[in-house]
């Protein structure tokens, strides 16, 4: 048993905020992370950072204002305005505070922190380093963890949240993976910041761990999972594994090309462009392909960066180059690229506040596995960074805060222990039947599920299918079986573990589109064209039960900025 | 549909700790990567296979393995590309193991650690950011792009001879900071690698320029490390 | 942890500056050779005019010179071979004192064998 005040689940950008945030509040903070921090899937984020530095020629009278309102007209005007002031004003300090930490962001020529257009964005604002932002800022953040000395646990596997009998979150039970075996952790408060729920569609940019399983903690502990089907489909995926294409592409310049040879979005943006926000550039790509315009007919169109040239190519969008001549075999200085939407992001995820509190005293959660909201039914380019330093940060204040406010430490709750114990008859359980589903069969059959149901279009019948499969899947689910039971490093058990969670997530987005009969950002449905204010301007909440299909709930948005307009671009 | 055989190094320390090789496989349909190989025998062919994986995009540094005869990510290597059947799968050589593909990086981020991979900065910051040049931001193009995959450190002749040189990632991480104008760290870095356990074993082998999948040059940052270290004793210069 | 062994092994600049510096040296070295035997005529090669070139100040303080570097090169280099191959604690010292001395016997022995030509 080992304890810590505060345990942080996660160790990508907004864990690692939050536990550099503890451990210099004098909380003994330790994560827990699947993978070493710095390999956590914040790395991949490649175009940039938003706030309203003002250093771009073109953004001298930009404001955390402007930003605010470009990032609810951008939600659809679902976020909460409160919390997206509140992102955008922290959105400067915060910048210079990772400037000041070490990122290598780019730079303009008289030295000032480099900035680009993004999409839906009315300033270029969108602060970058070359086109791997995330990757610098979270080796940033992995360095100052190092140098604040926070305790890493790398390669731990977290399994179960565990409360107490006075219903506060009260430790943590997870897998040790490369020593083998199941340990439990005793704490005063937990941070969930696992990250999104991307590989419950078999088309995602996203990395393999994120699989939306730390939400599905926090789910079963009983925290409601907000706004789930709101989920973000990225205009530019590569054609064969649907890795991600920054949005900085089309910020530098380049071009969506149909296969007639027509730049097609100054049909559907005619003054935004290729710079319409996310969910408009994807319905409009998945238009002109389901309408037979794709390339050769194809379910494919082209991202064409041939007209920027070899030098500009090369120093704002090297990554960009390496990955498509790597993956896809194309050099997008002489060729276009082949792309598709993508699922990218999860707009959703658990309830929190400002300051990341759940409903559950002691529970925090930060970054794309929660949901404010700041982002509302669709997140603008560059604010999913900005997110996790924010609220990364605000959390770990939060619960400094709360474990310092505590009139006296735990230690030790006994509830731990006897997790564990329940978590190794659970194992038994497991390992003990020789035959059953097949974990990989029910994984495959969920995540195409989810691609051909809740995708970019959707619609009551097709939904219903999907849902109803999914029910199914999450019966059979229980009846699975492990093929391999040793306890190193043992991927079997993990991914079979961690499917039941995945499940669970699938099945709040999957009952939470069904529900919201309207569209609205990302949430675009073909029986329901219009969004509707008067009945849908709230959140979706799903709680967890028993027999399945969540419990739904809705909750208010907080306006009082800005009152919902017609969105046009 | 084409087929990839894979042969690959199994070691189970549960299980007497034997090595082994085992051959697998693989049909696919246009496009294999190693990385969704190893997927396919996990979840179709044997579940007791472990490797590690995250991002499958060459940015996360997890997938790095001995590939062919070759440091390469397993995600990065599209099996069309390798010309040798079957594709031998082995973990980084020259580290201890864990399981399987899965080799035992304690020492290697230690010595990362050990090196202080961060800004340190004494005198007060400006309000705003700290200005800083292209051309001095240029100067960190080399090392901001490391994923400290492990590929260098288990490629580099020094490491396998001393196991307490610091070797070429660690080393590159310290270039990154000494060389970044923002830095202030004058002597608190330079004590842990400027001797031999670190920058003077560097023989300029070059194995790890060879082996880094990202394409930069850890050797070239340690021999700035070594002029800077004279020029710091003769002219008292610290950048 | 490690991080105790990791803080052994202080030092190292200077060897490895000087073997860089010798290294310059023996490139002149080996300069000055080429062009003395290959370029330069002295006129019939006997042994009193190849005796009076050695004497002149020029290939005196160049020869010295070159003993240094060479002497110094050569050991530096074969001790950096034995250190990677693990010579440490004792059998470094070890090491160290058995070169001084090599290095010592070594240049004593250049002066002596140069000596007829620097007292003639």
């Amino acid at each position: 048993m080992i304890y810590h005040e505060l345990i942080i689940v996660g160790g990508g950008l907004a864990g690692l905020r939050a536990a550099i945030e503890a451990k210099r509040a004098g909380v003994d903070v330790a994560v827990l992370s699947q993978v070493y921090p710095a390999r956590s899937h914040s790395g991949a984020a490649q175009g940039g950072i938003n706030s309203a530095l003002a250093n771009h020629p073109d953004s001298a009278d930009d404001t955390p204002e402007k930003h605010t309102f470009d990032t609810v007209k951008g939600s659809d005007y679902l976020a909460d305005q409160d919390a997206a002031k509140q992102m955008c004003e922290d959105a400067i300090p915060i910048l210079y505070q990772m400037e000041h930490w070490g990122c290598p962001f780019s730079r303009f020529d008289d030295g000032r922190i480099a900035q680009r257009p993004f999409g839906g964005a009315g300033y270029p604002r969108t602060c970058y380093g070359t086109d791997k932002t995330g990757h610098y800022l979270l080796h940033t953040c992995n360095n100052e963890a190092i140098k604040a000395g926070v305790p890493f646990y790398t390669e731990w596997f977290v399994t179960d949240i565990v409360s107490d009998s006075d219903g506060r979150a009260c430790g943590v039970i997870a897998y040790d993976m490369t020593a083998g075996g199941f340990e439990g952790f005793q704490a005063e408060a937990v941070v969930i910041a696992t990250g999104g729920a991307g590989r419950t569609y078999s088309n995602s940019t996203n990395a393999i761990i994120s699989t939306g399983f730390g939400a599905s903690l926090a789910y079963r502990a009983g925290v409601p999972l907000k706004d789930m089907e709101f989920i973000q489909f990225h205009p530019t995926g590569l054609l064969t594994t649907n890795i991600l294409m920054t949005e900085g592409a089309r910020g530098e310049g380049g071009y969506l090309i149909n296969g007639e040879g027509e730049r097609f979005m100054a049909k559907y943006a005619p003054k935004a462009m290729e710079l319409a926000p996310r969910d408009i550039t994807s319905r409009s790509i998945w238009t002109e392909i389901l309408e037979g315009r794709g390339i050769g007919g194809k379910q494919f169109v082209h991202l064409d960066l041939r007209h920027l040239g070899r030098e500009k190519i090369m120093e704002r969008l090297p990554g960009i180059r390496d990955l498509s001549i790597h993956f896809e075999g194309v050099d997008p200085i002489d060729e276009p690229i082949p792309i598709v939407p993508s699922q990218h992001y999860t707009m959703g995820g658990i309830d929190t506040d400002v300051d990341g509190r759940t409903e559950l005293p002691g529970l925090f959660a930060a970054g794309e596995c929660a949901c404010v909201s700041v982002h509302g039914a669709n997140r603008l380019g560059g604010n999913s960074l900005l997110e996790t330093l924010v609220f990364g940060r605000r959390s770990g204040a939060a619960a400094s805060e709360y474990v310092s406010g505590l009139a006296q430490r735990r230690r030790g709750a006994p509830e731990v222990e006897k997790a564990l114990q329940r978590m190794d008859e659970k194992l038994a359980a497991l390992t003990s039947r020789s035959d059953g589903e097949d974990p990989y069969a029910i994984r495959a059959e969920m995540t195409e599920t989810m691609k051909e149901s809740f995708g970019i279009y959707r619609e009551e019948q097709i939904m219903q299918t999907g849902l109803d499969k999914l029910l199914a899947l999450n019966e059979r689910v229980h009846d699975v079986y492990l093929r391999h039971t040793g306890r190193v490093f043992n991927l079997d058990m993990i991914r079979t573990y961690e499917l039941q969670g995945m499940v669970e997530v699938a099945l709040t987005t999957a009952a939470g589109a069904l529900n919201r009969t309207e569209s609205r950002g990302s949430h675009s449905r073909t029986d329901y064209l219009a969004r509707d204010d008067e009945n849908w301007l709230a959140h979706t909440l799903a709680y967890r039960e028993p027999y399945g299909r969540p419990r739904l709930d809705r909750k208010p948005v907080t306006l009082g900025l800005y009152e919902p307009q017609e969105r046009k671009y | 549909m084409p087929e990839a055989t894979f042969r690959i190094h199994r070691y189970d320390p549960e299980r007497d700790g034997d090595r082994r090789w085992q051959e697998f496989t693989v049909p696919y349909e246009s496009s294999l990567t190693v990385l969704e190989g190893l997927f396919y025998i996990q979840e179709s062919l044997d579940g007791s296979l472990s490797f590690r994986y995250c991002c499958r995009a060459a940015v996360c540094g997890s997938c790095a393995m001995y590939i062919n005869g070759r440091y390469r990510l397993a995600c990065q290597t599209n099996v069309k590309n390798l010309e040798d059947a079957p594709i031998t799968v082995e973990p980084l050589p020259h580290m201890p193991l864990v399981k399987d593909l899965v080799c035992d990086m304690t020492d290697f981020f230690a010595k990362y650690e050990y090196v202080k991979p961060y800004i340190m900065h004494d005198s007060k910051y400006p309000e705003k950011e700290t200005l800083q040049s292209p051309e001095d931001r240029r100067k960190l193009d080399n090392p901001v792009d490391c994923i400290l995959c492990g590929s260098c450190y288990s490629s580099c002749p020094s490491v396998w001879g001393e196991d307490n040189y610091l070797g070429p990632a660690a080393l590159l991480w310290a270039y990154r900071f000494e060389a970044d104008t923002r830095d202030e760290a004058r002597k608190a870095r330079v004590s842990s690698f400027d001797n031999e356990r670190g920058v003077y074993r560097c023989h300029t082998i070059t194995n790890c320029v060879e082996a880094c999948p990202k394409e930069l040059n850890p050797t070239e940052a340690v021999q700035w490390l070594k002029g800077a270290a004279v020029r710091r004793r003769i002219f008292g210069r610290w950048k | 942890m490690r991080q105790e062994v990791l803080r052994k092994g202080e030092g190292g600049v200077w060897p490895w500056f000087l073997q860089r510096i010798t290294a310059v040296l023996l490139l002149y070295g080996l300069t000055v050779h080429l062009v003395v035997l290959h370029v330069l005529n002295i006129g019939r090669l006997t042994f009193d005019n190849i005796g009076d070139r050695l004497g002149s100040g020029f290939f005196v303080f160049t020869d010295f010179l070159l003993l240094f570097a060479v002497v110094f090169h050569g050991l530096n280099g074969v001790r950096m071979v034995l250190l990677d191959y693990g010579f440490q604690g004792s059998k470094r010292t070890a090491l160290d004192a058995a070169l001084v001395v090599i290095g010592v016997a070594a240049i004593a022995y250049g002066i002596w064998a140069f000596w007829p030509w620097l007292t003639d």
